[in-house]
């Protein structure tokens, strides 16, 4: 005769009926797993109301005196207003504003590098070499690197080749006024297209950057 | 000074007008990754389905020479009319596939209604396909069981376009009953007055005897539909001679639809005869639902102002100083992180951390250098971080602050290159314990199953049971657990199989246990851990071990923080509990012998890298038995562990009863794989396919191993790039 002890995880069913409870920290019990296991499945994305995400930018102008971006994950049709949280040298990590869920995003130049907590987050990413070219509004090539981690937190480094042409000048939202720089950019199994609003003085006011495989587009556009 | 600690304190905003951006990305993150897992392995011949006996590959009850993808985990339950077989497989390495089975059989012996057997098998993939010729496999079928499966062969198979795969293959045993072309060498044929204990390798009779031919195509119709027709060499002849099977021909045929990316739903034709349908569901270890995970975003690191770097004035200030401290812990508790220790010193901070709640160190460590660059006044430059576990300090890390305010947005393995491990005690310069920290209580009450598998009986037995649990670190290393039960309802109580043992009943006794419904003390423990030296850490456990066994367990290993090896050694006093789970003892005293007071062992582990894992064990086992413990896993970065292991001591085959010899597997899946929050909870079940009194160990919870190595350097290392998450 064999016992063999199978812990919580396994026997789900037998347990969901029966409560659980802790006063310990990260203590999962079946039932929040089972729970939450449920919820991932039905979840689906929702386009958030235009309506409501303008709502949210006039209650940040209003509020705030700093900076302010608007941010949009197409895939995911997630929608926040960005408000800066910390600045290390050129790079500057925002987080959303009027909500306290612990998500960041952080951007060189206007251009997203990085996530925290969005799930298959870019852990970092190279872009120098692209903004270089991109900033002086000239056609130009540039190799960038982006870095996410895979399921055995091994970090996967995603290089792309890029080609940046020059486009029209564009006016934004009747008062912001720059290049259209557009750059096509060849992974080893895809190709993508970024593209990137530049103003007179090098700084990119909106981009459109592919920011990962589950992530697709990001988009970010300076609001103030 | 600036001292932003919270992160709420970093928003400003109002509350109201919240986008709910968390569940959206969250939902879709889960979706895509579960998705992706799977899909990355397309080519080099690897498949998700499995055949009859459970192991992958596209035909009926032949074997190909087809791999699963690395590391995949499957559970394959395929029956048709009385023949029943689960299979757990596992692709131990791109190029070798393990298997434990257990099939039942109705009406094949006179003694038992269903005769349930248990066996292993291995796949060794010698060749890879190239663009002209073959993948080629060896492989041995029930090579550790009774034998009434075994069988071995030799496959090769050949993809043909993306969606054909020819096989052809020479087989024994089993597979050369039908269909033979010769052979060399004479072999046992299976009867099961030979069967014995079972358990016995016979590598005598591996490749003996006739030699079968046999072959066969799968399809791939669609992506989601295949197809696939065999010509086979098992002629069934142990089933036929039993009367229970017969077949007009040797063609097998099987429609397989895929239900998800790893599951898959066959139904098959067998000889001519028979339907069937075969269940196959696949986990994959490497493809973590949500990689990454989900938790929270980590604080940002606060870079200093440049002119404040030379401001001591702090240093001076008692006043300041607590300051600091409060605020650190502060920072620190919003990661969920405990700060125990904390010395500061002009330009150095000493910190000591206790994490209980992530699993991987490297992002407890990542969390708390940017906890400190948040806290520290501008002056200090220096940060030590040491991880403590079970109040002992494990190792130290030391960082420079100007490193992290440079690598916070660069690639991790920059920070990695920036951090020095070293063992805490060389290190020295630890910081003094903070007030208040101890004793520390936790508690938990939840449901819980005790399983009995494999009973002939009754395959499945089990007892749901509610546990209250709770314990008190009493810091520097003292810790106090105790944990009771109560039977909610179950049928552990209803085995009827008493032990036949003859050597002392050390745990053949286990359905004598499950007789009680009266509440029982599961443990009940007292443990100091304790440095004794660099590289070494000591144990000693006191009370209520475990179900069966109380006592003192006493450890020491030797482990320098950076090491590949460790050297172990325990040694246990130990007395038998009473049946009924109270405080009693019972005496040393069983039917078939005494049981010793004392048991231990010597155990070596290495890490071979690339998360192959082995552990040697040699000593004296709880029924006095003297021998060797090999247990070899692979582990994955995330916590995942699957691994087998097998026990041969100075009892004979014999004496030890059905089985031969101790042996099975064992599987750790971590929680937070699961569903991306960080929790160290990783539950592990062991799987034996028999469990007798030979090789039997007493069950120690917080062995030294497992208790400091999540804190050394190659552990925290294996998954570096979770440091910036």
């Amino acid at each position: 005769m064999i016992a063999a002890s199978l812990p919580r995880l396994t026997l789900l069913l037998c347990a969901m009926a029966l409560a659980a409870c802790s006063n310990q920290r990260s203590s999962e019990n079946v039932f929040s797993v089972a729970k939450t296991v449920i919820q991932q499945r039905r979840a689906q994305p929702v386009t958030p109301d235009p309506q409501v995400v303008q709502a949210v930018v006039t209650d940040a102008l209003s509020n705030t005196t700093g900076p302010l971006a608007l941010y949009a994950l197409e895939d995911r049709k997630a929608v926040a207003v960005l408000r800066p949280i910390a600045r290390n040298g050129d790079y500057q990590t925002w987080a959303s504003y009027g909500s306290s869920a612990r998500l960041s995003a952080t951007t060189l130049n206007g251009v997203l590098v990085s996530t925290r907590g969005l799930g298959n987050d870019l852990m970092s990413s190279r872009v120098e070499p692209l903004l270089e070219v991109v900033s002086r509004r000239e056609d130009g090539v540039a190799t960038i690197q982006q870095r996410y981690l895979d399921g055995e937190n091994q970090i996967v480094n995603l290089k792309s080749d890029c080609k940046i042409t020059r486009g029209e000048t564009e006016t934004l939202g009747g008062s912001v006024s720059g290049v259209r720089m557009t750059a096509e950019c060849w992974q080893a199994d895809r190709s993508v297209v970024n593209s990137y609003l530049v103003d007179a003085n090098g700084t990119v006011v909106q981009s459109r950057h592919w920011a990962g495989p589950t992530m697709g587009y990001s988009s970010i556009q300076r609001l103030r | 000074m600036v001292l932003t600690r919270s992160w709420k304190a970093l928003e400003t905003g109002e509350q109201s007008m919240t986008i709910r951006l968390r569940n959206i990305l969250g939902a879709v993150a889960i979706v895509t990754g579960a998705m992706g897992a799977s899909g990355a392995y397309a080519n080099d011949l690897v498949t998700t389905l499995t055949n009859n006996y459970g192991t992958p590959g596209g035909l009926i009850d032949m074997p190909t020479a087809e791999m699963a993808p690395d590391a995949q985990i499957s559970t394959t339950v395929s029956y048709f009319d009385g023949f029943s077989k689960s299979t757990l497989s596992f692709q131990v390495a791109p190029w070798l596939t393990g298997s434990f089975r257990y099939a039942g059989t109705r009406d094949l012996t006179p003694q038992f209604d269903t005769f349930y057997d248990r066996s292993f098998d291995l796949r060794f993939r010698i060749f890879k396909e190239t663009e002209y010729s073959p993948a080629i496999a060896v492989g041995l079928q029930d090579f550790l069981g009774t034998g009434v499966l075994g069988g071995e062969y030799i496959v090769a198979t050949k993809s043909v376009g993306s969606r054909l795969r020819l096989t052809a293959g020479l087989g024994w045993g089993r597979f050369g009953s039908n269909n033979s072309i010769g052979g060399f060498g004479t072999r046992t044929p299976f009867n099961f007055a030979g069967v014995g204990t079972g358990g016995d390798v016979s590598i005598s009779n591996w490749f003996k005897g006739d030699i079968g031919l046999f072959g066969g195509f799968s399809y791939e119709v669609t992506n989601k539909l295949s197809f696939a027709l065999e010509y086979s060499s098992d002629s069934y002849d142990t089933e036929r001679r039993a009367g229970i099977f017969n077949q007009s021909t040797a063609v097998n045929a099987r429609v397989t639809y895929k239900l998800a990316p790893d599951a898959n739903l066959s139904a098959f034709y067998l000889h001519g005869k028979e339907f069937g349908i075969n269940l196959a569901i696949a986990i994959n270890p490497r493809g973590m639902p949500v990689p990454g995970g989900l938790e929270a975003a980590p604080l940002p690191v606060a870079v200093r102002d440049p002119d404040a770097a030379r401001d001591l004035g702090w240093a001076d200030q008692p006043a300041a100083r607590a300051q600091v401290a409060k605020s650190l812990d502060e920072t620190l508790a919003l990661d969920e992180i405990d700060l125990i220790r904390l010395r500061l010193e002009g330009r150095a901070a000493y910190v000591g951390i206790q994490n209980e709640t992530y699993d991987r160190t490297s992002q407890a460590l990542g969390r708390t250098v940017r906890a400190m660059t948040r806290a520290l006044p501008a002056s200090v430059e220096d940060f030590h971080v040491t991880l403590y576990t079970k109040g002992i300090p494990a190792s130290t890390v030391s960082f420079s602050r100007t490193d992290i305010e440079r690598l916070e947005h660069k690639a991790s393995d920059e920070a990695l290159a920036a951090a020095t491990f070293r063992d805490s005690l060389r290190f020295g310069n630890l910081p003094e314990p903070l007030p208040g920290k101890f004793p520390r209580y936790g508690w938990s009450i939840y449901p819980f199953t005790r399983i009995s598998l494999f009973d002939p009986d009754e395959p499945l037995r089990f007892d749901v049971a509610m546990r209250v649990q709770g314990q008190a670190e009493l810091g520097r290393g003292w810790m106090a657990r105790g944990a009771a039960s109560v039977k909610l309802f179950g049928n552990l109580d209803q085995s009827n199989r008493l032990s036949n043992s003859r050597i002392p009943r050390v745990r053949s006794d286990a359905a004598l246990y499950a007789k009680s419904d009266s509440p029982r003390v599961d443990w009940l423990t007292l443990t100091k851990y304790q440095r004794l030296a660099p590289d070494y850490y000591g144990r000693v456990t006191l009370g209520y071990l475990e179900q069966m066994y109380a006592g003192v367990s006493t450890e020491v290993l030797w482990r320098p923080v950076d090491s590949r090896i460790a050297i172990g050694a325990e040694l246990n006093y130990v007395r038998p509990r009473d049946f009924d789970g109270d405080f009693g003892l019972r005496d040393n005293n069983t039917i078939s012998g005494n049981i010793p007071d004392f048991n231990g062992h010597a155990s070596v582990y290495y890490d071979f890298g690339g998360g192959y894992h082995a552990q040697v064990d040699a000593g004296r086992y709880l029924a006095g038995d003297w021998g060797v413990t090999i247990g070899f896993d692979r582990e994955f970065a995330n916590g995942w562990k699957v691994g087998a292991f097998a026990t041969k001591t100075d009892v004979s085959a014999q004496d030890f009863g059905e089985g031969s010899f101790d042996k099975g597997i064992r599987i750790t899946a971590p929680i937070s794989w699961l569903f991306g929050k960080p929790t160290q909870q990783a539950p592990t079940a062991v799987i034996r396919p028999l469990t007798r009194d030979g090789g039997a160990r007493v069950n120690v919870t917080g062995r030294l191993y497992e208790t400091v190595r999540n804190s050394h350097e190659r552990d925290t290392v294996a998954s570096w790039g979770k440091f910036w998450r």
